[in-house]
């Protein structure tokens, strides 16, 4: 139970550096963003993007157009903001550093 | 009425609009987990947005279940998919850890029913099998023991007098015992006390009357 919520605390951060990852490839859909988390084993169920998704764009670090689809209605297609590709940048140096430290502390031991 | 194993009742639903075709259980379960999300979205920024955006992944989830040999959505699908979006309390990433992690698993609801769809005679063991979750040859057996060595029948006659029989499709739901979340919790809990307050405002009203006419 205490690791549990120990990594959950951990996966928490990285999620949302992830998916604006995923985004910043290209315009997605918001099924290609589903299965890319998922196949990473970043979530288990996909109700959890859609909040997250609503924060970043009322953040302004998403933004996302409507574009018709052959097999049903308009799909939204979400793409980073300015102010998003900034925040990338950001969250990517930061999590390359940590990651950096935590692995020299875990290798002393 | 005793329905055939193979007809069902089904229901013709409008997903984001999208038409399909759903069994009727099937549709009161996919109603209750749509309408879960919705309550716990309710207060918060862009809420409307964010459940069209669900409902439209479900709806997607859905056509891809059926094709040309299969048309009407049923149960295990709705399950599936509710499986794979989630429920409403796992969704938030910014929630504090104890709603994630004390949630209580979904407990079950249960009530006793006679299952009529399922009977020898009243459909008393096959209700209590439901009931207790164990399988109907054992309480029948179990029964017919009890008949057998001495004892009276009454006890079946009087359970069938006194336990429902389970006749719609809500009723079958309870008799399965049908998941509770904590939205559902909350919701009949607040039934319950619009309820009591009704009452109270009834026993008041009443009193009033009285005096009035006492005077």
């Amino acid at each position: 139970m205490k690791v549990e919520r120990t990594n959950a605390q951990i996966r928490k951060g990285v999620i949302e550096l992830c998916v604006l990852s995923v985004i910043s490839d290209n315009e997605v859909y918001t099924s290609d963003i589903l299965s890319a988390m998922k196949d990473a084993e970043l979530i288990v169920v996909e109700g959890t993007v859609y909040p997250l998704l609503m924060r970043l764009k009322n953040d302004g670090i998403l933004k996302y157009k409507w574009e018709e689809s052959s097999s049903g209605p308009p799909r939204k297609y979400y793409s980073l903001t300015e102010e998003g590709t900034k925040v990338l940048e950001e969250l990517t140096k930061n999590w390359l550093n940590l990651n950096k430290s935590v692995n020299k502390l875990l290798k002393k031991k | 009425m005793k329905t055939l194993k193979n007809m069902k009742k089904t229901v013709n639903t409008n997903i984001n609009g999208i038409s399909f075709i759903i069994d009727e259980d099937a549709y009161i379960v996919l109603n209750n987990y749509l309408s879960s999300i919705k309550t716990h979205f309710e207060k918060k920024k862009g809420s409307e947005e964010i459940i069209s955006d669900i409902e439209s992944r479900i709806a997607e989830l859905f056509q891809q279940m059926l094709n040309d040999k299969k048309q009407v959505l049923n149960i295990n699908d709705v399950n599936k998919v509710k499986k794979q979006m989630g429920q409403p309390f796992e969704f938030d990433q910014d929630m504090e850890e104890e709603t994630i992690y004390e949630a209580v698993p979904p407990k079950t609801h249960k009530r006793l029913y006679r299952d009529i769809s399922d009977r020898m005679i009243g459909g008393v063991c096959s209700g209590l099998g439901a009931y207790f979750n164990i399988d109907t040859v054992w309480i029948r057996l179990l029964f017919v023991i009890v008949t057998i060595s001495g004892l009276s029948p009454l006890a079946y006659i009087i359970l069938w007098i006194i336990i429902p029989a389970a006749r719609t499709v809500s009723e079958r739901l309870e008799m399965q015992g049908d998941p509770v979340n904590i939205s559902n919790i909350e919701k009949s809990i607040r039934e319950e006390m619009n309820d009591l307050r009704d009452k109270f405002d009834d026993l008041a009203s009443q009193t009033r009357e009285k005096f009035r006419k006492k005077k």
